[in-house]
């Protein structure tokens, strides 16, 4: 080959920079477009939802444990726990001390206390608390005086709760929550008569009596998922039963050993992603169940968080629970006199 | 190439939007990029402030602070230091109490746990010591938990000094005062291997596992040392199995104990794979490896403890019969 062929010829064979650049450029281009699409998709579900990034929809339901983010100081031997769907208000019932309901920010600021109202005497022992989803009242049981106190968004005392007829005589409500209706779920722990699970309508008409077959014996929390399937902790039986929306049994969890133990199962919340989660007090541990499809269908185990212990993360005789829409968890760590935010 | 010349200057007005558009894109993206990061990293950030151990901590220094010659005070605050890990600011705490009361035993057994935590066993031994010394003959001897603590830490120290002899007599005086204490009957029955008493160290070890059968592989692998003195290989290979299912190899145990169940370590196995099934929330599994147990030894106080415990009678069909019963009142 002639030395001018050598140098003649690539120059005549190299591809046109031009088009090649172009079809550079257009497929960065594509890819930055889509790359800006995903970005405000993932925008927009964070800022609507508020939740971390490993709760995105297909991450999330991998069975994963939350993890420990911090604690709230300053309360005294907390029992229940309720927090805003937007998790901007928590609040924790106090079993010693003033015995009050205190109230915190999401940062874990404390902005105030409920007090019930002074004709109610001074022995108050605030339970279980729940938030009214409609008007973002809060609902407070107490155990001294068989009451269940309710408290505006904004702290103030606005009345007593109180059933309808000649129930309020008998009752002794312990767990309370509310459906997306606006109907209250009261475990009834009274000493005369059967332990039960009580459905009340927003002005107090006993609805339906529920579980007073099923031999309940101190039922502690309850929560109600979105489907209206009410799940109880029947506490001193080491259970927790389920309630379809008419009041009929459905799946249960009971007691089997090692990370399913239920040894005294107290608090229980649902979350938006259909988590159920159930305190142990005797365990020291949050069980998470993933509720099943079919109504009348058992929760099936995912994980479990939380040893005995003083530490970060650790907890001595945890009791309420409550779940916000941002994946946050809150648990009430009673005898280390905090409570404990989780996340995913 | 001739006819490409023309447009080498002069570029058509589409590149160049097309130019402007990709530099405009990936500015897009970065920024927002950094947008989200920044609205994420302070959406989810969270100040958990001091932990519960550092506030404790703080809450004693305040209490010694206001009153220093409260020996309460300083003992809640030596306390707190040894939680906190700062063993030498523990120590010196327990020290000023000792200057003020040196027989104060709650002072004695917290420096020797802290001097025991440091490795200095001699240093520990000696207070262990003083404490039993001052209490061996005190009223509630027979009931004073302060005195077992210190007979057991002096059984765990002798045997890790190679005092054979002395942990057994420590470790069962331990006993003698808290017989359920499943840490003492391990640490007994190393000390009876080590002095060569096996059969002996079986028996403490069997009463270790019977209190604590899950998640402590430690008593698992003294006992097939002491399976191995006494020529029993099948015994072994239950003890390795069983130290399989405790390091998370499930399957592997199960195959294991498989082998074994109708041999010399039958009884061992079924109790084995009852533990297992139990563990895995396999109750009826479980209580079926458990009777076949009871069934080969019937006064196995393992599987009368572990089926009495599922709420089972284990005596008799009658009973059994009675037993699953009761277990289904417990939805098992």
């Amino acid at each position: 080959m002639a030395i001018e062929e050598i140098f003649t010829e690539p120059a005549v064979e190299q591809p046109e920079p031009q088009p090649e650049g172009r079809r550079r450029r257009i497929v960065v281009l594509s890819v930055a477009i889509t790359l800006i699409a995903l970005l405000v998709a993932l925008t927009t579900w964070y800022l609507r939802t508020g939740k971390p990034l490993s709760q995105l929809p297909g991450l999330g339901q991998n069975g994963q444990p939350p993890h420990y983010l911090f604690s709230v100081y300053g309360v005294n031997k907390p029992l229940g726990v309720a927090v805003s769907p937007d998790g901007d208000r928590i609040y924790v019932s106090e079993s010693t001390g003033d015995r009050v309901v205190k109230v915190f920010d999401r940062t874990g600021a404390a902005k105030g206390t409920l007090k019930p109202p002074a004709d109610s005497g001074t022995n108050h022992a605030p339970v279980y608390i729940a938030v009214n989803p409609r008007t973002q009242d809060v609902y407070v049981s107490d155990r001294t005086t068989a009451a269940i106190y309710v408290y505006g968004r904004d702290g103030a005392y606005r009345r007593t709760f109180r059933p309808k007829g000649d129930l309020g005589a008998q009752w002794a409500p312990l767990g309370v929550a509310f459906d997306s209706y606006g109907r209250l779920y009261v475990t009834d722990v009274r000493s005369t008569g059967a332990h039960r699970l009580l459905v009340l309508t927003p002005d107090g008409a006993l609805e339906r009596s529920v579980g007073e077959s099923a031999g309940l014996t101190f039922p502690n929390g309850v929560a109600v998922d979105s489907r209206g399937v009410v799940s109880v902790a029947d506490s001193n039986n080491s259970r927790v039963l389920m309630f379809d929306r008419d009041g009929k049994p459905g799946g249960r969890l009971v007691s089997e050993s090692g990370d399913t133990a239920l040894g005294i199962p107290r608090g229980v919340a649902v979350d938006d992603s259909n988590r159920l989660y159930v305190v142990d007090l005797a365990n020291h541990a949050v069980r998470i169940y993933k509720i099943a499809d079919a109504v009348t269908g058992t929760p099936q185990y995912m994980a479990s968080f939380g040893t005995e212990g003083t530490g970060d993360g650790a907890f001595e005789y945890p009791n309420g629970v409550a779940a916000d829409s941002r994946a946050r968890l809150y648990i009430t760590d009673r005898e280390n006199n905090r409570l404990q935010v989780w996340s995913y | 190439m001739l006819r490409m010349t023309p447009n080498r200057g002069k570029r058509p007005p589409s590149d160049r939007a097309l130019r402007i558009a990709v530099r405009v894109a990936v500015g897009v993206l970065v920024l927002g990029s950094v947008a989200f990061g920044t609205t994420y990293y302070f959406g989810q950030r969270t100040d958990g402030g001091p932990t519960l151990v550092q506030r404790q901590v703080s809450a004693a220094e305040q209490q010694v602070r206001a009153k220093p010659n409260n020996l309460s005070a300083r003992l809640a605050l030596a306390q707190a230091y040894q939680a906190a890990k700062r063993p030498g600011d523990a120590v010196s705490q327990y020290d000023e109490i000792l200057k003020a009361v040196p027989d104060s035993r709650a002072a004695l057994l917290g420096k020797a746990s802290v001097l025991l935590g440091k490795d200095d066993l001699s240093g520990a031994s000696a207070l262990y010591r003083k404490v039993t010394g001052m209490s061996v003959k005190g009223e509630f001897a027979g009931a004073d938990p302060q005195l077992q603590e210190a007979h057991y830490f002096l059984a765990l120290i002798d045997s890790k000094q190679g005092k054979a002899q002395e942990a057994i007599t420590e470790a069962q005086a331990s006993l003698k005062i808290e017989p359920t204490d499943s840490d003492a009957w391990y640490v007994l029955g190393s000390a009876q291997i080590l002095a060569g008493q096996a059969q002996q160290g079986v028996i403490s070890l069997r009463r270790a596992l019977m209190f604590v059968p899950t998640g402590w592989c430690d008593p698992y692998v003294e006992l097939g040392k002491a399976f191995q003195k006494l020529n029993k290989p099948e015994e072994v290979e239950y003890a390795g199995a069983m130290v399989d299912f405790c390091q998370k190899r499930t399957g592997q145990a199960q195959q294991r104990l498989q082998k074994l169940v109708s041999g010399p370590a039958a009884v061992d196995a079924e109790l084995g794979l009852g533990t297992i099934a139990e563990t895995g929330g396999r109750t009826d599994e479980a209580i079926s490896w458990y009777r076949k147990a009871i069934t080969a030894d019937p006064t196995n106080p393992t599987a009368i403890q572990t089926l009495s415990r599922l709420g089972i009678a284990p005596t008799t069909p009658a009973g059994q019969a009675a037993g699953a019963a009761g277990s289904s009142v417990t939805g098992s």
